[in-house]
């Protein structure tokens, strides 16, 4: 009898099964079909130098995750980056399509595992970041509206595009040339 | 298991820093990375989350003591910056010969139980509700600051909590740096401690004033994707009447200890454990509830406590 209240928590606890799962909305290969309608890309894998990392860290402001980035090249210098950002437990992993002269075309989530701010796949919030360029602000409440329920996705898909711009400028971008 | 391979011993260093720090004298909303301490993590406008807590608070002089709180909660986000929250308060006691005096008396044993024999009983505390107000977040401000409001309704105890919350985020907001400032005005009816200078006098069963007033320091680092650990500390302070004056202050003590937490999609789960480390007493019957430096009575434990915190978020 005494042990009774002992028995709610766990009667609440199996009620409720565990419901855990990644989701995955494009795979790199969709994401850039939609950027690229129609486009060649080549693939390849970048590995930055402990300077080069430096150089991004200091012009962005953001150090890199890691130093293996994903590329793919088009034929008129398009450039395709799948990378990821860290979300409230896990990665979120995005992809940035870029134009010859590295100014964003578009932004995709591509996977996303949280309970709350998958509003960062709204079309019209990823469209703030069309047109920027390298050097541009891409701060939260600034340049780039934040997603109140979403503050947390926000802030670093943000400053993983300005990563991502500063990586072009200093690293993509003089191979192109 | 993801562990990251970014600056995991700057965050080691930062907790180190942040622990030390902490020793100088002195806490989901949403979810709860640390076991005791508050963040201003909050629920989005309507979302709501499910808690169940279980807290073990454990060990006193002698013997067996083992005061199991436990506690449902349900909260709900009204705004993105504003959450109320409702619980269930509950409890299951198992006693025996725990006190200073070796007797079985003292924290939530009835004031009529006979000291001789050993207590086991669950008792509905009460209920409680909870509204936390953000007023900064710590992800696009300097600091998170939030304020707490906490109003408690049982048959033993009653009382109002007030608490501020401030929060700072480092390393891409894989460090969290939280500190809570907590005071609590209550109501509440005596056990059957025994003074041991007085053993004449009858335990008091009448419910008498007093005032509760914690500083809380905690830091948690997310080692991996999912996993979070850290440290935890509180100093703890009990006042006499509703009065923060030195003059009323019967103690002071202090805990400290490690925190594991585990966060997925829906589910998240927080362990912590935090020790009696240290006690100061103002009073001479606060002074005899000492016992191998830690202080009891009907005031602490051992482990102060073992907590685990379970909750669900619903979509």
């Amino acid at each position: 009898m005494d042990h009774r209240f002992l028995l709610l928590p766990a009667t609440a606890l199996i009620s409720v099964a565990p419901s855990l799962h990644a989701t995955t909305y494009l795979t790199a290969d969709q994401a850039r079909e939609l950027m690229f309608p129609g486009r060649k890309f080549t693939h390849e894998e970048v590995l930055l130098t402990p300077e080069q990392v430096r150089a991004i860290t200091q012009a962005s402001g953001i150090k890199p995750l890691s130093t293996r980035l994903q590329l793919w090249r088009g034929a008129d210098g398009e450039r395709f980056i799948v990378d990821e950002v860290l979300g409230r437990h896990e990665f979120i992993t995005f992809a940035l399509g870029l134009d010859a002269a590295g100014a964003v075309t578009d932004v995709e989530i591509l996977q996303y595992n949280e309970s709350y701010g998958s509003e960062i796949r709204l079309a019209a919030w990823r469209a703030q970041f069309t047109g920027k360029h390298d050097g541009a602000p891409l701060k939260l409440d600034q340049d780039i509206q934040n997603i109140s329920a979403a503050t947390l996705s926000c802030k670093h898909i943000t400053e993983g595009v300005k990563r991502l711009l500063a990586t072009d400028a200093i690293v993509l971008r003089p191979r192109s040339a | 298991m993801r562990l990251y391979r970014t600056p995991l011993r700057t965050g080691v260093l930062a907790v180190c820093v942040a622990v030390s720090l902490a020793h100088a004298p002195a806490g989901t909303a949403g979810e709860a990375v640390f076991g005791y301490i508050y963040t201003t993590d909050l629920l989005p406008k309507g979302k709501s989350e499910w808690e169940q807590w279980i807290t073990d608070r454990r060990g006193q002089a002698y013997s067996r003591f083992d005061d199991f709180k436990l506690r449902t909660e349900y909260e709900y986000g009204i705004t993105d910056n504003l959450q109320l929250g409702g619980y269930l308060n509950y409890s299951y006691l198992w006693a025996r010969g725990n006190s200073v005096r070796h007797v079985t008396e003292g924290l939530d044993v009835p004031w009529n139980h006979d000291a001789g024999q050993s207590y086991r009983g669950a008792r509905f505390d009460g209920v409680s509700a909870e509204l936390v107000w953000r007023v900064l977040s710590p992800f696009k401000h300097p600091i998170g600051l939030a304020f707490y409001l906490e109003p408690a309704f049982g048959s033993r105890e009653r009382g109002l909590e007030f608490r501020t919350i401030v929060q700072k985020n480092l390393l891409d907001d894989r460090l969290v740096l939280a500190a809570n400032l907590m005071v609590e005005a209550e109501k509440e009816r005596g056990s059957n401690l025994v003074d041991p200078g007085m053993p004449d006098d009858m335990p008091d069963s009448s419910r008498h004033k007093a005032t509760y007033a914690e500083i809380d320091l905690g830091a948690s680092y997310r080692f991996a994707s999912h996993w979070s650990a850290g440290l935890e500390l509180r100093n703890h302070n009990e006042f006499d009447g509703y009065s923060l004056a030195h003059s009323h202050q019967n103690h002071s003590a202090f805990f400290l200890g490690p925190n594991l937490h585990y966060g997925g999609k829906r589910w998240f789960f927080t362990l912590s454990a935090l020790r009696q480390v240290h006690a100061t007493t103002y009073t001479r019957q606060q002074a005899d509830q000492m016992h191998s430096g830690m202080l009891f009575g009907d005031e602490h434990t051992q482990w102060d406590g073992l907590r685990l915190k379970v909750g669900y978020s619903f979509e």
